[in-house]
């Protein structure tokens, strides 16, 4: 028994160490000097820290303004996939009409389709309606690069939650509506979190349609990548820039990281 | 319109005692979607098709740039690499995803500080993953500062080299299960909170083993979430290609790499989408084989 | 559920009054948006939002709102633009071989008129070779902006290893790889390196440096037997190559790494290491092959796109830029080198007296010889450069027949030219269109 906990304890140590070495390595250089970073033998510890380039980075021209850009972006990308896309999700787990299968597939054909061949006449239709060099315009698209994968996750959620429920609370008196609120829904709040995650660093992370359909209001990935590693930056810098960048993320995780645990202790069946 | 109940298939049992006046529901909540993504993917991806089977000049319908495509030096090899490296990379994701999702799942002391660990390299982007790992890789990165100062080598390793091709595609197939398991394992795990305990204590009263258990009882359940999980994971395995042109230049060609090298750097918008339309032939054919392949499995499951 | 609904809702308030808050559209009396595909370095950037463009903001008033891309978005905007027929862009500055993509999907205008009156204010006199570079088909679609070469780099370290008698400023191919046999051979590891990587430059080397050092020519002589012997030395260089040669795009950094002890690069490719350890490297002329030293130089111009919403504000910018002063302080800013004479003859401070010299010992060696980008592709410029990298890729790195190779690589640059209708690059004479024999 104790050696199958010795085991247990063991894998997850492991696997955390897997998981954060590289991260702790980021932010190990985002805050060495640069001398350091370009030592050999390399110093696995550096023997001194520096706020230097992590500063002069946050302080470099829009790098804040990109920041806040990005949060709005993938702020407005969430409410417009889960209003469009949950519903879908919905009905593609509890109805069976005809179409169904063609539906599915054909929703996530869209996703099969790679998203940097897009760009040009995304960008001529944009400049066309007004949408161009704003932030909803680059929210639009990355709602539409998502839906796909918001409808598969929740059709698999709501396939999952038995329909005896709210079928339960419509004969208590519910409607319809009101059963899918009050029951369905808080069992489906993990599943929803997973895809809110999903959305949000998908709409975080993205890079081709952001850069081409901003100027002046970019997100921050398409500041960084294209001034920090696209050209070429001296490390220090990439690890600055790329550690800054993952940041918010990390944050956004923690804060959603119990719903992907329901901790209502919600009795099934 | 509607069949019998004895003769539906099994994926939405409960979707049974709707009445027939309600038929059209599915329908209005499908057209959000609908017309969303009719304006902002499918035009636009029409317009990109367009490109790959017209003459930019005459207008008119052609299968040049499919040749011009398939004659390149590097089509054999994209395709080839990048069905290697969704073969390799995926199952072991899954797999893996699935493990930490289990031993998150026995709910043991911090376990969502672990879930949380996993979690952190969704929020990095292919790019920074490869960016990352190649400073780990190179001949003066930390693979080799952190191995010299173990004493296991003496001399640092040049583990990315072009004599070495077999090499580079195992770095690839780490970095991309390093990056893309945590999503498998959110998939997971948020698949299992739905699994009632009933079903494993019923199993375990009757005497089934913990691995029967799992196996006979647990995973069919999960079955949804595998589905959905392995389905995104291979869509974005083969679009991904940041990692690989990171680590390996065009040594290691992909689809997606070559389709965004014809972009960006030939300029050239028909065979890129020429590669686009040949990406998205691929993953359609493999979720549909996996659809069909989950599915049958699923009639024979009793429930 | 009540946490999740409280923590939803504040979100999305919180994103409503963000996007309904009208963004700070106090417009100041004249702006103007400046983009480019250079500069984009982060130092770079800064100093030319807060050093350049500043000053011109001080003397005219007008703000210019900087925004820097890598090639592809930068083009992908210009292009979308002018598929549109409406733009935001007022000036863009991009190197001389992505104007001809960019005239293809008519985004150029005439620059001919805004030339003249800068050549007519009589103080600053344009390299003639530079302005012609700027014609296509005629029309003059770029304003020369400044320019760069690619030059070697070696730690101070390494010059022990080099061949004996021999000098460092007078190097020929033979003499790099010997240099490169003599530090494997005493340290084990294999430490010249290019920029074979994605984005790298390895192949303007092939091209621009070793093809015509070699064979005279770019591409009329691709597969004469003079290439063959050359492709035959490239499979021996390869063996002193790193390695890991195809992961690099910017030489500075194996340079700095110590991964890399000769490099060969873009002048601006390798200022961040010669800035940060001035005293470890020493810049090297370009090799001399059998048939002389060649060496590109690479043009960056400035132009006004047709839907530029303020094309004579933008003309201001231009002027700005180009004059000598500027010219001068661009060169101590970003190590990018004057377009007009008046510049050319000032002297740099000592950090980039190193490149300086380097640069000019390469113009001016006795066997110096210019070759320039080729032109006239058009639209498919892009596929000129693929062409020979893949030829090195099949002959030195997997080792197929050389012939062969030649012959099919061959054929692939006389469709191309072909296609295009285009002259052949100096040094070859401008025949049109242009065959490899």
């Amino acid at each position: 028994m104790t050696l199958r906990r010795l085991g247990f304890a063991s894998a997850v140590v492991m696997i955390s160490a897997w998981v954060l070495l590289p991260i702790m390595l980021i932010a190990l250089a985002a805050f060495s000097p640069r001398d350091v970073l370009y030592q050999w033998p390399r110093p696995l510890w550096p023997s001194t820290f520096t706020l230097d380039t992590f500063l002069f980075f946050a302080g470099s021209s829009g790098v804040l303004a990109a920041t806040w850009n990005s949060v709005v972006v993938a702020g407005l990308t969430i409410a417009l996939s889960f209003a469009i896309a949950a519903p879908t999700g919905y009905a593609l787990a509890r109805y069976r009409f005809a179409g169904r299968d063609a539906a599915n597939l054909a929703i996530l054909g869209t996703k099969m389709f790679p998203a940097t061949v897009l760009s040009i006449p995304l960008a001529v239709t944009f400049l066309r309606w007004g949408l161009y060099d704003t932030l909803l315009g680059v929210a639009i698209v990355h709602t539409a690069l998502s839906i796909p994968f918001v409808v598969v996750i929740v059709t698999s959620i709501f396939a999952g939650v038995a329909f005896e429920l709210e079928e339960a609370a419509m004969t208590l008196g519910c409607s319809r509506a009101q059963a899918f609120l009050r029951i369905a829904l808080p069992m489906a709040l993990p599943g929803l979190a997973a895809a809110g995650i999903f959305t949000f660093v998908l709409s975080w992370n993205e890079v081709f349609a952001s850069t081409i359909l901003t100027l002046d209001n970019r997100t921050l990935p398409a500041l960084v990548l294209s001034s920090v590693s696209g050209a070429g930056a001296p490390l220090h810098y990439r690890f600055a820039g790329g550690f800054f960048m993952v940041i918010p993320a990390l944050v956004i995780i923690f804060l959603i990281r119990r719903y992907l645990l329901s901790l209502w202790g919600v009795t099934v069946r | 319109m509607r069949p019998p109940v004895a003769e539906r298939e099994t994926v939405a049992p409960e979707a049974l005692r709707l009445p027939p006046r309600r038929d059209l529901a599915p329908y209005w909540l499908l057209l959000p979607t609908a017309l969303y993504l009719g304006v902002f993917f499918v035009y636009p991806m029409s317009q990109a098709v367009w490109l790959a089977v017209s003459d930019p000049r005459s207008g008119q319908l052609t299968l040049e740039h499919f040749q011009r495509m398939s004659d390149d030096v590097h089509f054999r090899d994209a395709i080839r690499n990048t069905l290697l490296i969704t073969a390799i990379a995926v199952p072991v994701q899954i797999a893996l995803g699935l493990a930490i999702a289990l031993m998150v799942n026995t709910c043991f002391r911090g376990h969502t500080m672990f879930l949380y660990l996993c979690a952190i390299p969704i929020g990095i982007s292919d790019l920074a993953a490869g960016l990352i790992w190649l400073s780990i890789f190179i001949e003066r990165g930390y693979l080799n500062a952190a191995l010299g100062a173990l004493g296991a080598i003496q001399q640092p390793v040049t583990w990315l080299s072009f004599e070495r091709r077999d090499w580079l595609v195992s770095a690839i197939v780490v970095t991309e299960i390093w990056r893309a398991t945590a999503i498998v394992m959110i998939i997971l795990v948020a698949g299992m909170q739905l699994i009632a305990r009933d079903y494993v204590e019923t199993a375990q009263v009757f005497g089934a083993s913990r691995w029967r258990t799992l196996l006979e009882v647990f995973l069919p359940l999960l079955r949804p979430s595998l589905q959905t999980a392995l389905i995104i994971r291979t869509i974005l395995a083969f679009q991904c290609f940041a990692t690989v042109i990171i680590m390996s230049g065009r040594l290691v060609p992909v689809m997606a790499g070559e389709s965004y090298f014809w972009y960006s750097l030939y300029r050239n918008a028909n065979v890129a989408s020429a590669y686009a339309v040949l990406i998205l032939l691929f993953s359609g054919s493999i979720t549909y084989f996996y659809l069909r392949a989950l599915r049958q499995r699923e009639l024979d499951v009793p429930r | 559920m009540n946490k999740a609904t409280r923590a939803m809702s504040f979100l999305l308030a919180a994103i409503l009054i963000a996007v309904t808050v009208p963004p700070s559209s106090s417009a100041p009396a004249q702006e103007i948006l400046f983009t480019s595909n250079q500069l984009a370095p982060v130092e770079e950037q800064e100093w030319t939002r807060n050093t350049l463009l500043a000053r011109f903001t001080q003397e005219t008033g007008i703000r210019v709102r900087f925004v820097t891309d890598n090639e592809g978005p930068y083009v992908d905007r210009l292009i979308a633009e002018s598929r549109a027929n409406r733009g935001n862009i007022d000036v863009t500055g991009t190197l001389h071989s992505i104007f001809p993509v960019l005239h293809a999907e008519r985004v150029t205008t005439d620059m001919a008129p805004v030339l003249r009156q800068l050549v007519e204010r009589r103080d600053r006199n344009f390299i003639p070779d530079l302005v012609e570079a700027g014609k296509i088909d005629g029309t003059q679609v770029f304003v020369p902006w400044m320019q760069a070469t690619y030059l070697m780099v070696a730690s101070r370290a390494a010059l022990r290893y080099f061949p004996s008698g021999r000098d460092p400023m007078r190097m020929t191919y033979e003499d790099l790889l010997q240099w490169g046999e003599n530090i494997r051979q005493a340290t084990g590891q294999r430490r010249v390196g290019f920029g074979a990587g994605p984005r790298g430059l390895f192949g303007r080397f092939l091209h621009g440096y070793i093809y015509p050092s070699f064979t005279g020519s770019q591409v009329k002589r691709f597969k004469s037997p003079e290439a063959v012997e050359m492709w035959r030395f490239m499979r021996r260089l390869g063996g002193i190559i790193h390695p890991s040669t195809f992961t690099y795009e910017f030489m500075h950094e194996p340079l700095l790494l110590g991964e890399v002890w000769v490099a060969w690069d873009h002048v601006a490719r390798i200022t961040p290491a010669l800035r940060q350890r001035p005293n470890d490297f020493v810049v090297l002329p370009s090799p001399a092959g059998p048939r002389g030293r060649s060496f590109l130089s690479v043009i960056a111009g400035l132009a006004i796109p047709r839907t530029a919403p303020n094309p004579e504000l933008g003309a201001r910018l231009i002027e700005y830029l180009t004059r000598p002063a500027t010219q001068v302080m661009t060169l101590e800013g970003v190590t990018f080198f004057p377009v007009a004479r008046e510049a050319s003859r000032a002297v740099p401070s000592s950090g980039l007296m190193v490149i300086a010299n380097g640069v000019a010992a390469q113009a001016n060696a006795a066997d110096a010889k210019t070759a320039l980008l080729p032109v006239g592709l058009g639209a498919r410029t892009g596929e000129l450069v693929p062409i020979y990298v893949d030829t090195f890729r099949l002959i030195a790195i997997e080792g197929r027949d050389i012939e062969q190779t030649l012959g099919q690589q061959a054929r692939r640059l006389e469709d191309l030219y072909r296609a295009m209708n285009a002259p052949c690059p100096p040094p070859d004479p401008g025949v049109r269109p242009c065959r490899p024999d």
